[in-house]
């Protein structure tokens, strides 16, 4: 307060003589101290004589000692780290009384000036403030708190786009405007989150008011860990507080509703990215319920973060995530509880998997993100898998556990067909160190004509290789089983008939562990891939 | 004894602009009651620099129902750029000829409606419109794109009593409501919103209040110290 820095126009003069030292030291105090004190030149600056003779005066002061307190600048600037910034400011000592500019009401008072007068230019006396339901002697029409209000367009102004009376719209009073100020530095500082690295503010929300609700539940959105992302150990803290709350709640006859704002600053302009309104935090244990039971099938950890590996860049070469948008609607979704599309979703995983297969980077690692992002979409029930009656076969167990995403033929037929695939693969690349075969699954955009020649074509490589053994033989007759139970004309995309053939090379393991009961002949089959994995 | 017509308005889409967003327009979950007077007016054929007069608070009570469950949705919309108070047809500098505004609508919203003017007159004509399926002007949710068709439902009669308990089936301004008066029930969600209640004809909005709701459309347990209820039992609030 002493010092009542206020920033000011980026070009200009601060709102009082109080300044950041920026890159060029000796020019900060040219251009924001005595800057500031160009306010006099102004005729429209309503001053009184004395007002006028004691700004005047310390000005005339700045200017004569200019040179010496640009150099003081510059040396306290040397001597400081770099890092440490600077505030400049004056210091008026009358004797032994020492003041500081927040103590003289000139400054005071032209700081609140200017800080209103922006929001003086579209104001109305004796007008209900629409924040604090009350009649007020001046309400403000243009606020500029969050930039998602802004009058900047005609068209903005619903009631005939007449600036002067925007007012009407959104009208509120000095007080609520200082308390919304307040509130968002509060926001975003105590409850700004990180998602998936897109930023948020959760706003608590509460239906009847803060009235009864305990200081410990206040407390749990001020000192909740910065990264809100299902991450095990925050996950953990976030579920025991969740359940805090609701437990209180039950008793307080109270209810508590989370927003998620998600917005994103450009310049000077904000804009609601997503406003995901009214959470319960029952949702979010659900969510989290959810999230264990992936990491208990697949053995991993499973975060938003998985689903965000699929939305971010369309083409990994950009410089900008400009897949934002399609993210945020699934995590919308998945909050809401609103239905995903399962092929929209699967065009995005493909994508990425394929793009890993054809570059020889992270394909089984992108394929387990893949059925993982799946599976979770699916247990929470935004996504329905068709099902069909199956018949008995020894991969059952191993396909239970991964839920109803096996539960037709065509499914099953394919998915195996990728783990015999990934068999001769691994053959290969342990006779000859490398993967030769590769070429034929056509960057992952197989049809079902490709898929049908693919059978016999890896059957006669694996002969070829003297390694049809047992174990493989049952893994293609059961193949080729569940695809002649399909039948002819699949209808199913190509995405998704590539994506059950992936899964099918990313679990070979697990089909190994099935076909080769002998620990060790199981191992020796699947080479050293399994280290790359 | 209050005279009140039922009627139902839906669509494929709606859209109530919350009053603090402009550039980011968020919407409310059903039309605050200036909004469903500006309906009102359509249905009639009153004219927009009257309606708010006509159909004043104190004339004409309104209770709103949310019928469907409340989805919202976004959607860019175009429209030409009159930043600076002016529309170029082409790029000029940092100028675009058009602006995306990612907005957010209602999918599917339906609302029932009770409707009680103290003109007989004006009463009448309402009930007339709505049993033939006739307005003056196109009846939309919340912008001219959105249309809206309705369906007249019946003409109940609902009598005001003080200070009782029950399932209430519209939306609740908080005021009514006594202190703690609501048994939060298990699988309904509530929500509140800060809406216009009272607008002068000139646009200037009398009284702002919080409305509480159930997003689903199912009723709400409330101890309020006014309601209106009707022969079949159904409570209300007029706003």
């Amino acid at each position: 307060m002493k010092y009542l820095y206020r920033s000011g126009a980026a070009n200009g003069a601060d709102l009082s003589p109080t300044a950041k030292l920026s890159g060029k030291p000796e020019g900060t105090f040219d251009r924001k101290i005595l800057g500031w004190f160009n306010i006099l030149d102004d005729k429209k600056t309503k001053l009184t004589d004395a007002e006028k003779i004691f700004l005047n005066g310390i000005r005339d002061v700045l200017k004569e000692n200019a040179g010496f307190i640009k150099r003081e600048i510059l040396t306290i600037r040397e001597k400081t780290p770099k890092k440490e910034g600077i505030v400049v400011t004056l210091k008026i000592k009358n004797q032994d009384l020492t003041k500081y500019v927040g103590d003289f009401p000139v400054f005071r008072e032209f700081l609140k000036k200017q800080v209103n007068d922006k929001a003086f230019s579209i104001s109305a006396a004796n007008k209900m403030c629409s924040i604090c339901g009350e009649k007020k002697a001046t309400v403000f029409g243009n606020l500029d708190t969050y930039a998602f209000y802004t009058l900047d367009k005609p068209g903005y102004i619903t009631g005939g786009f007449d600036e002067a009376k925007a007012w009407r719209n959104f009208p509120v009073c000095p007080e609520c405007k200082l308390a919304l100020e307040e509130g968002k530095k509060f926001v975003e500082s105590n409850l700004t989150f990180k998602f998936c690295g897109i930023r948020y503010n959760l706003i608590p929300k509460f239906i009847l008011g803060e009235y009864g609700i305990s200081d410990e539940i206040i407390d749990i959105f001020t000192n909740t860990s910065r990264i809100v992302s299902l991450k095990q150990k925050v996950m953990e803290r976030i579920a025991n507080d969740d359940e805090e709350i609701l437990d209180v709640l039950k008793d307080l006859n109270d209810v508590i509703t989370l927003n998620f704002l998600f917005i994103q600053k450009s310049n000077a302009a904000e804009r609601i990215l997503l406003n995901i309104e009214d959470v319960f935090p029952s949702r979010i244990r659900k969510i989290f319920d959810i999230k264990h039971e992936v990491d208990y099938v697949y053995n991993s950890n499973f975060t938003f973060g998985t689903i965000r590996n699929f939305f971010s860049k369309s083409d990994p070469n950009k410089r900008d995530y400009d897949l934002d948008g399609y993210f945020l609607d699934i995590v919308d979704r998945i909050f809401k509880d609103r239905p995903v599309s399962f092929y929209f979703v699967l065009q995005f995983i493909m994508k990425k998997i394929r793009d890993e297969f054809i570059n020889d980077r992270y394909f089984y690692l992108s394929v387990r993100n893949g059925m993982m992002s799946v599976s979770f979409l699916e247990k929470l029930e935004l996504i329905k898998m068709e099902e069909d009656i199956m018949e008995e076969s020894i991969f059952d167990g191993m396909f239970k556990k991964y839920g109803p995403a096996f539960e037709t033929p065509l499914k099953r037929g394919l998915f195996l067909l990728g783990s015999l695939t990934e068999l001769l693969l691994r053959k290969q690349y342990k006779e000859r160190s490398s993967k030769p075969f590769m070429k034929n699954l056509k960057s992952l955009k197989m049809s079902e004509r490709d898929f049908k020649s693919l059978l016999p074509e890896v059957q006669n490589k694996l002969e070829e290789y003297d390694s049809f053994d047992k174990g493989k033989r049952m893994l293609a007759a059961e193949a080729s089983n569940y695809l002649l139970q399909a039948g002819d004309n699949w209808k199913m995309p190509v995405d998704e008939m590539n994506f059950y053939f992936a899964c099918g090379m990313n679990l070979v393991n697990d089909v190994a562990d099935i076909i080769y009961p002998d620990k060790k002949v199981a191992e020796q089959e699947l080479g050293q891939e399994e280290a790359n994995q | 004894m209050m005279k009140t017509l039922v009627f139902d308005v839906y669509g494929d889409f709606g859209h109530f602009k919350k009053f603090y967003t402009t550039s980011s327009p968020l919407t409310f979950a059903f039309p605050p009651p200036p909004t469903v007077r500006g309906m009102l007016g359509a249905i009639i054929g009153v004219d927009k620099n009257d309606y708010l007069d006509v159909l004043s608070h104190d004339k004409c009570k309104i209770a709103v129902r949310i019928l469907s469950p409340v989805k919202k949705i976004r959607m860019g919309l175009n429209h030409i750029n009159t930043k600076g108070n002016y529309w170029i047809p082409a790029k000029k500098g940092s100028h675009e000829a058009r602006t995306q505004i990612r907005t957010e609508f209602l999918k599917n919203p339906a609302y029932r409606l009770y409707v009680c003017h103290e003109d007989d007159q004006i009463q009448n004509r309402f009930v007339e419109n709505i049993r033939s399926h006739k307005t003056v002007y196109t009846l939309s949710l919340g912008l001219s794109e959105l249309l809206a068709d309705f369906k007249f439902v019946g003409l109940s009669e609902f009598t005001e009593r003080k200070n009782g308990e029950g399932h209430i089936t519209t939306v609740i301004p908080m005021s009514v409501i006594d202190e703690y008066g609501i048994t939060f029930e298990k699988d309904k969600k509530y929500f509140k919103e800060k809406i216009a209640m009272e607008m002068t004809r000139d646009r200037v909005v009398e009284r702002y209040e919080d409305v509480i709701f159930e997003v689903q459309g199912k009723t709400i347990y409330a101890r309020t110290n006014i309601y209106w209820e009707d022969e079949k039992g159904e409570r209300i609030i007029f706003f």
